[in-house]
């Protein structure tokens, strides 16, 4: 388990395929299908968005950034068997912080996590601690008890080098970039169907191809130099809630990302350099030294490429629906399912 | 929010739902003679008209189980024995797949804070959601094995397979009626198996930091189990330090001197010092060091275990610099150093044992005499293997055949470096497992029985196992919580009421 993310209950029975995934919702949209058709929500990563936004508040003054990321993974899960129509998302969001932050042993007492949420959201968080509890029993049920989260923060810090044999001798800025892209993967299904590895080492691939002098020589020139603002001085043990930030929801994100991605000749730059770097042809678009290394470690390890790209795309697609995001839209309408359904009683 | 339906998705032939089971459908048991009071107290919560809840749990605990009668209590709830109602062909149960060796169970009841006369949803504790989570992810047989967990009417029901034995209640049967020594290949059996559970939990990073004998269970096959991960978690990149999330961890008796001196980042170590400790346990059938523990203040401040200290240093003399450089660095090596100046300077300290008189060196000092051919824990152990008739340890040093029936002088170099000051150099549970104590002489490999009762004429007495529930207070011993045995079951039911 902790030692061993392929015997962890995360990988044994957290982990879908995307058709697996689109089986389950699709069989759970049917099941509620008339309250989904009368309250229809908005895209369900601007609801993510939103929700993460929401959870920043909360925890503003309490919490630690690996805490939000657990709190994210387990609403992903909930919203496996409860579609939002049928839950209240400011109760389950307060309910799965105040239970994350116990797993993760930072724990808040249940009438601090109650107060900070009815300060924000008092007409929809009923001012009962029993309604918190009752909807932890709830989520601890619907989990199964398996509580413990494996995140890509580790393989981030384990792969950043240098001191370790092997590692990437990624600059701060690059480590940082990576940390935000990572803390943006919550609100996309990567956690559902992603091994936090291979999460981490995306993030990696993108933070590098990001940073301007790390740029293919060949192909990326015609972008505008696009210097990534990054989390500074990222660490799991930041108490800021701020270094929760991810990219997305600026402007022009997904243009950039699109642009390293399909900067070489071929759609498909990752792969195809990586396995140019197999065969040791020189084809051009000649690589940084780092973005050289990266591909390399890409090419001996054991990686399942076409994951990080699709990881890679997931990430694009995020950003490209963050640019229509609008918070009040989504407000509004997680309000009225919660009042048209008295979900807040 | 009735979602009846809906099993997660990802089932995965996981023991899930046995919300099919009729209850008619079984005959009653002849547990169903219990006295009302067992099951009245274990369906407390369930049966009290509540109001009208959102959350209805799919496993009914009472359909799937018959509770037998009560095991024993502590702050955090009670355990209760049970049996399961499955019948043994029933392919959907979870407890089918093996039901000869699971159709037994213990079953842990996290209690609900009451307010007033109503049970309220009040947020589960953080040991309650440290078991449940550590249980769900960890499998290994020297490990308490998790069966199911339910939640149910605002409680949680952990169930567990049933250990008959636990090391203090075989530990109090080498006691009665006159004490006789635990045979030296049992022990060797039981601290192997005790090493390999904790090797497993220490390299999934967590740190189990309450072993002691009534944590220790022992199945009636002769495997031991960890049990009670209600204190333990993970230490792999700490959010807060260890110290900052559990001020007090570890059962007095068996604390560590890192831990005691008032280490703020201690390690897997604290949890080889109470295996060291229960080693000596199980030789001399009473707790090496028996401390009294002082009380947290008013202002929750933690106060040093002076007493506790005390009695180690008695066996162990001293840690001086040598022994321990990091000693200096402790927060609390000024109450060391005063209770050593207070020891040497002949101010009175009323020692209860005489055979430490070689331990009184200050720290400071470099080793002076006492620290060649007998340390204090030398003597303690020669008495020990004197006193129980163990054949003496040297005749185990003459190279030839080591003789079984002692833990002999490897045994006595084990305990020492388990016992060991420094929590650095104290040995890990991966080498203590490769301890030439647990070798055979001649081929050099671990030879060591699986079956801690093999070869035994003995055989040990069942779980006392009550069917009146009144009267067991929450109250405990260190050491004792865990266990019905012996502070509870031999003062007969009902006398301990009031």
């Amino acid at each position: 388990m902790a030692a061993n993310y392929w015997t962890s209950t995360q990988r044994q029975f957290w982990h879908f395929t995307p058709s697996q995934l689109v089986s389950i919702r699709s069989a759970l949209a049917a099941q509620h299908a008339a309250v989904i058709n009368q309250y229809p929500t908005s895209d369900p990563r601007h609801i993510l968005i939103f929700l993460k936004d929401q959870l920043l508040r909360l925890s503003r003054r309490q919490s630690r950034q690996q805490c939000l990321a657990t709190t994210l993974v387990y609403i992903h899960r909930y919203l496996l068997t409860h579609p939002l129509q049928t839950i209240n998302p400011y109760l389950l969001l307060t309910t799965a912080f105040y239970l994350a932050s116990k797993t993760e042993e930072s724990p808040h007492h249940i009438r601090a996590v109650l107060g900070e949420a009815r300060q924000f959201w008092p007409e929809f968080v009923p001012g009962d601690v029993s309604r918190i509890g009752e909807m932890e029993f709830s989520l601890i049920s619907e989990m199964r008890s398996q509580l413990i989260i494996w995140h890509p923060y580790r393989t981030l810090i384990e792969l950043k080098g240098p001191e370790k044999e092997g590692g990437l001798e990624l600059s701060n800025d690059e480590v940082g970039t990576a940390w935000s892209i990572i803390n943006d993967s919550y609100l996309t299904d990567l956690p559902l169907t992603c091994a936090p590895h291979t999460i981490a080492i995306m993030a990696i691939f993108l933070a590098v191809a990001f940073q301007p002098t790390n740029k293919v020589t060949a192909g990326v020139s015609g972008l505008p130099t696009f210097q990534i603002p990054s989390t500074p001085n990222p660490t799991i043990n930041n108490t800021s809630p701020a270094s929760f930030q991810g990219l997305g929801g600026r402007q022009g994100m997904s243009a950039v990302i699109n642009g390293v991605m399909n900067s070489s000749a071929s759609g498909r730059p990752i792969v195809n350099a990586a396995t140019d770097s197999k065969m040791k042809s020189n084809t051009k678009p000649v690589p940084s030294e780092k973005m050289q290394r990266i591909i390399h470690f890409l090419a001996e390890s054991s990686i399942d490429l076409e994951q990080i790209i699709s990881a890679t795309q997931q990430i694009v697609s995020l950003y490209e629906v963050w640019e229509s995001y609008s918070e009040k839209a989504v407000k509004e309408s997680l309000a009225r399912v919660i009042r048209g359904r008295g979900l807040d009683k | 929010m009735s979602f009846s339906t809906s099993d997660p998705p990802s089932a995965l032939g996981e023991p899930q739902s046995a919300t099919g089971l009729n209850r008619s459908a079984f005959p009653p048991t002849a547990a169903s003679s219990l006295k009302r009071s067992v099951q009245t107290a274990f369906d407390d919560s369930l049966d009290r008209k509540m109001a009208p809840t959102t959350y209805t749990s799919k496993v009914k605990v009472r359909e799937k189980y018959q509770i037998v009668g009560f095991i024993s209590s502590g702050t955090y709830g009670r355990v209760y024995k049970a049996v399961g109602k499955n019948k043994a062909g029933d392919a959907t149960s979870p407890i089918s797949a093996n039901s000869a060796a699971r159709e037994v169970f213990a079953i842990k009841k996290f209690k609900p804070d009451k307010e007033g006369e109503t049970i309220q949803y009040t947020g589960l504790s953080q040991s309650a959601i440290r078991e449940i989570s550590l249980c769900s992810e960890l499998t290994h047989p020297n490990l308490i094995h998790l069966v199911e967990i339910i939640l149910e009417d605002k409680c949680i029901f952990m169930v567990f397979e049933y250990c008959e034995h636990d090391l203090l209640q075989i530990i109090h049967h080498h006691t009665q009626p006159t004490r006789h020594p635990i045979p030296a290949p049992m022990i060797k059996s039981i601290l192997f198996q005790l090493l390999n559970g904790l090797l497993y939990l220490h390299r999934n990073w967590v740190l189990h930091r309450d072993l002691k004998p009534a944590n220790i269970m022992v199945t009636s096959n002769g495997a031991v189990r960890i049990g009670d991960l209600g204190l333990a978690r993970l230490f792999y990149k700490p959010l807060t330090s260890l110290f900052a999330g559990d001020k007090v961890v570890v059962t007095i008796w068996y604390r560590s001197p890192d831990l005691l001196l008032g280490s703020k980042h201690y390690t897997p170590a604290v949890d080889l010092w109470a295996v060291g400790c229960i080693f000596a346990e199980l030789l001399s059938l009473r707790p090496i060091f028996k401390g009294e523990e002082a009380k947290m203040d008013s202002k929750k401040t933690v106060p040093f275990q002076r007493n506790q200290m005390t009695k180690i240093i008695e066996v162990l003399g001293i840690p001086t610099k040598e022994d321990w450089p990091g000693i200096v660095e402790m927060p609390e090596y000024g109450q060391l150093q005063s209770l050593a100046y207070s020891r040497t300077g002949g101010s009175g300290y009323n020692s209860s044992s005489s055979h430490n008189h070689n331990h009184n060196h200050n720290i400071g000092h470099s080793h002076s005499h006492g620290r060649g051919a007998s340390t204090g824990l030398d003597t303690w152990y020669n008495n020990v293997l004197r006193s129980a008739n163990y054949p003496p340890s040297s005749t185990t040093s003459s190279g030839t055949e080591p003789n079984p029936d002692t833990p002999g002088l490897l045994g006595y170099d084990l305990l020492s470096k388990l016992l060991t000051y420094d929590p650095t150099r104290r040995l890990a549970a991966e080498q203590a497992l490769q301890h030439p104590y647990f070798q055979d002489p001649g081929s050099g490999k671990i030879s060591v029985s699986g079956n801690c009762f093999e070869g035994l004429e003995e055989s040990y007495p069942h779980r006392r196992v009550s069917s009146d529930d009144n009267g067991i207070g929450t109250g405990s011993l260190p050491g004792t919580k865990r266990s019905g045995l012996p502070d509870d079951s031999l003062v007969p039911c009902g006398k301990r009421r009031g």
